[in-house]
């Protein structure tokens, strides 16, 4: 099993076509947490990610919403989640982990309950001024296999 | 009398118009699309071919849940929408409760099924006397709880819904004879149905209306995750 896998970017493009990268190889019920500072990347990352699934809609944060829907080659359900601190709040997760899109979710741990097994755990830093690290744990055999693929 | 009816709690979309005592038009299809994009234009459409203006309506019923959380929200946004902005009455009804109505005609008990994931069902329990009583209140509990409740009622059970081609098979391993099952034309939650059960419950405040989703309990939740670890 593969612990982590670990990609440093150069700037903001190259961090947004990694996303693209990762994107292509997303199933319907892949659910990925985004964890990140400010500032560090994570809505170009997520902006990546719906180039990746063929979304042409801009994609921006859900922080009001909490949910955002993208039509692509696969739906992307956009999640933040961060209004929901200390509500414990279900909003009916299952059916967008377990519905036909991929799942993207910033600030994860306030709804670790409802989390699936089986996920893929982002995480960006910054390494410099315009450098990222982007550290990538995969949970579960599928998503093993995902960052094995990445890495060839 | 002019009710439009909702109901968008789980895949079925149902649209309804009752007038006085005829069902004048009704709507539902059992697809899976999104009702957010759906729904408005199908009001539309029944409404116009029904020849009738929204401002000519004088009660909205929606299906309030339990079901599918998206489902209900979508339901549930519109009709409070249509009620505040036409300033008529809302009423909502368990989405249940709904389909019960379709076994209007069994004799014994009916308990309507929603699937919940992880073994996991929405139901309650009802029966038809002069009008549809609610024997056992709307809740979410595994399946293989519910039968073993129903076990020791020894009765008749009617089980209704889409859902059921999942747990058909286990309900007739635990209650043998007891359990029927309508044929899947009676699966589907009718809107007319609806309209009907809405027409004489008491309105609802539109401001302070908001989904049933029958949460589970914390406890529930706390026992679920860490059986899922």
């Amino acid at each position: 099993m593969m612990e982590r896998v670990e990609v440093e970017t150069h700037s903001p493009e190259e961090t947004h076509e990694f996303a693209i990268k990762l994107a292509e190889k997303l199933e319907p019920k892949d659910v990925i947490t985004l964890e990140g500072d400010l500032g560090a990347g994570k809505t170009t990352f997520t902006k990546g990610l719906a180039k990746g699934l063929g979304i042409t809609r801009n994609v921006n944060s859900p922080t009001f919403t909490i949910i955002k829907e993208y039509k692509g080659r696969l739906p992307l359900y956009h999640m933040d989640v961060y209004r929901l601190n200390e509500s414990d709040e279900d909003l009916g997760f299952d059916e967008y982990f377990e519905g036909e899109g991929v799942t993207v979710v910033e600030w994860a741990n306030l709804i670790a309950d409802y989390l699936p097994e089986e996920r893929l755990i982002i995480s960006i830093t910054r390494s410099g001024d315009h450098s990222r690290k982007i550290i990538l744990q995969p949970v579960g055999a599928r998503f093993n296999q995902l960052c094995k693929e990445l890495l060839e | 009398m002019k009710i439009l009816s909702i109901d968008t709690s789980n895949l079925v979309m149902g649209i309804a118009l009752i007038e006085d005592d005829k069902v004048v038009g009704e709507l539902i299809t059992n697809l899976k699309k999104n009702h957010s994009v759906r729904v408005m234009p199908a009001i539309h459409q029944l409404l116009e071919e029904c020849e009738v203006k929204p401002s000519d309506l004088d009660k909205i019923v929606v299906a309030e849940g339990p079901g599918s959380y998206t489902g209900v929200r979508i339901g549930v946004t519109i009709a409070k929408t249509l009620a505040w902005t036409l300033k008529i009455p809302l009423v909502g009804v368990s989405s249940l409760e709904v389909i019960a109505a379709n076994g209007r005609y069994f004799n014994g008990e009916i308990s309507p099924i929603f699937d919940a994931r992880r073994g996991q069902v929405y139901t309650g329990l009802y029966s038809f006397t002069e009008e549809l009583m609610c024997l056992e209140q709307d809740r979410i509990l595994l399946l293989t709880d519910w039968l073993e409740q129903l076990k020791t009622r020894n009765r008749n059970i009617l089980f209704l819904g889409n859902d059921l081609s999942i747990h058909k098979e286990l309900i007739k391993e635990k209650l043998g004879d007891l359990a029927s099952f309508g044929s899947f034309t009676s699966y589907n939650p009718r809107p007319s149905e609806l309209g009907l059960l809405g027409l004489n419950k008491e309105a609802e405040d539109i401001h302070r209306f908001v989904p049933n989703y029958i949460r589970m309990v914390e406890a529930e939740v706390n026992w679920l995750a860490a059986n899922k670890k």
